[in-house]
């Protein structure tokens, strides 16, 4: 009798650990490994529209096809920050709902140097809210947005 | 009438050779401070105190009692994320170029300098080195190295970018056409510049040559290149000098590279315009000789009045007093410890 509660004892704790292993594989490790660009939690991120106005970067998404998105910090490579924003202005040409994003801790600074500019609209992520909310090694780095889902990135290199 | 042609000799000699006969150490500060960083950008303020980029350290204010930190690295106003030049601004204000695209003004208030306002420049596309800066007629001389045009054959390039006081973009001066593998035997964009104001003209250096190119300041037009008369003990930079090797240097390696080579030729340290001389530091590398010469060019016809030699590292001049930094500078000179400015008076 002992036995056979051993033998079934195993059999409940391999299927544990076969559930636990298919619990990791399909929800921790994309979360840990997700690739150099992630948005953590899209619906979280605030961005700051010239004006110094809060909005949630998910409203500012179409909501049917896909939206380009260009981040940056205006101290990057000027000639990829010239490229990214060349682009997003091609691609908006072509029809595609466009935005840039400057991560800059005063939406002042990025007011000022956006006049320079020939594209609009610019918003700002606060520093501290892209540290909590996007993971990119790199930038500028221009993305899609679906369905609120990265759907495709790429760095922007000289 | 003899007369006459003997005085009309005598004021054209004196109208073009200022009467230098020394120069004169009337001031010593000595601080406790040390500063270890080499310095890449110096100017003197218009209470007369040397403000100085130093490399990793950042940017200070060198008073006659203090050594105070301004305009550190950040992205707050206050703050400065690249400092790529540094030069005075209209009404004593001093600016300080961020790369890639702004110029920030600073105001001196109580021994430090505070934020007064963000001039945004109109970028072009293309690479663009700031390695020096001028304020004239309303106007911004930034000067160093933009790629203009790039072909498979040749690169178009401009030594002097000039902005509006609204930081439009007006004219590219010095423009020349280089061949596109120059940069596989040298690194241009590394070697400093130096931009300075005579008069209603613009003197445009580079750190190895001996040459000055002469522009208006007011008609923005391209006027002549001068030669300079080289002093005997002039060491001549290679032409290779910064070049990309290949494979290319592991970082520690470059940085030892870049260490010795700015100490090994007589590069340019610094130039200045005061009191009608064209005053050319250069290092000397010479051991019977001391670290720097100072070339007295007159800052008119360009000839070369007199040589001084000196162990300090010029940092910029103002109402006609040098203001060096003693023993050289602290990131390359080793034995140099604690922060000493001395000022010399041209006599």
């Amino acid at each position: 009798m002992k036995r056979v509660n051993i033998a079934a004892k195993s059999v409940i704790v391999l299927l544990v650990a076969i559930a636990a292993a298919l619990v990791i594989f399909k929800f921790v490790l994309p979360r840990s490994g997700l690739g150099p660009f992630v948005i953590k939690n899209l619906n979280a991120v605030t961005v700051y529209d010239l004006n110094e106005n809060p909005l949630k970067l998910i409203d500012l998404l179409d909501k049917d096809k896909e939206s380009y998105c260009l981040m940056f910090e205006i101290t990057n490579c000027y000639s990829c920050i010239f490229k990214g924003i060349e682009e997003l202005r091609q691609l908006r040409q072509s029809g595609a709902h466009c935005l840039a994003i400057a991560v800059h801790d005063l939406v002042y600074d990025i007011e000022g140097w956006s006049r320079k500019q020939t594209f609009s609209p610019f918003f700002v992520l606060k520093k501290i809210d892209f540290y909590r909310a996007v993971h990119s090694p790199l930038m500028p780095v221009l993305f899609t947005l679906k369905n609120g889902k990265v759907t495709h990135f790429r760095f922007i290199t000289p | 009438m003899r007369a006459i042609l003997l005085v009309s000799i005598i004021l054209s000699v004196f109208s073009f050779a200022p009467g230098l006969e020394e120069i004169v150490l009337t001031d010593k500060w000595e601080h406790t401070d040390e500063i270890p960083g080499r310095i890449q950008h110096s100017v003197i303020d218009k209470d007369g105190c040397p403000v100085g980029c130093f490399f990793i350290i950042g940017n200070k204010l060198i008073t006659r009692d203090k050594v105070v930190s301004i305009a550190p690295w950040g992205q707050g106003p206050d703050e400065v994320t690249n400092t790529s030049s540094i030069f005075p601004y209209k009404d004593g204000d001093l600016a300080i170029i961020e790369s890639p695209s702004r110029i920030k003004i600073f105001k001196k208030e109580n021994d430090t300098y505070k934020f007064k306002k963000s001039i945004w420049l109109k970028r072009g596309e293309t690479f663009h080195a700031i390695h020096n800066s001028l304020f004239f007629d309303g106007k911004f001389f930034i000067a160093g190295l933009e790629i203009l045009k790039t072909t498979q054959a040749e690169n178009e390039v401009s030594a002097i970018k000039v902005y509006g006081e609204e930081g439009n973009s007006l004219k590219n001066l010095l423009v020349e056409k280089w061949p596109a593998k120059i940069f596989e035997t040298r690194n241009p964009s590394q070697m400093r510049r130096y931009i300075l104001n005579y008069k209603d003209n613009i003197y445009y250096l580079i750190e190895n040559e001996l040459r000055v190119s002469v522009v208006s300041g007011k008609n923005l037009v391209d006027e002549k290149k001068v030669e300079l008369k080289k002093p005997d003990f002039y060491k001549k930079m290679p032409d290779d000098f910064f070049s990309r090797k290949k494979p290319p240097m592991a970082p520690l390696e470059l940085m030892k590279a870049v260490e010795h080579w700015l100490v090994s030729y007589s590069r340019i340290t610094k130039a200045v315009v005061e009191k009608d001389w064209l005053i050319i530091q250069v290092r000397t590398c010479n051991p019977k000789l001391k670290r720097f010469a100072l070339l007295f060019y007159n800052a008119g016809n360009f000839n070369l009045e007199k040589t001084f030699f000196i162990d300090d590292l010029l940092l910029g001049s103002k109402d006609g007093k040098l203001y060096c930094y003693g023993g050289g500078d602290p990131g390359l000179d080793d034995d140099i410890v604690k922060a000493v400015i001395k000022i010399y008076s041209i006599k």
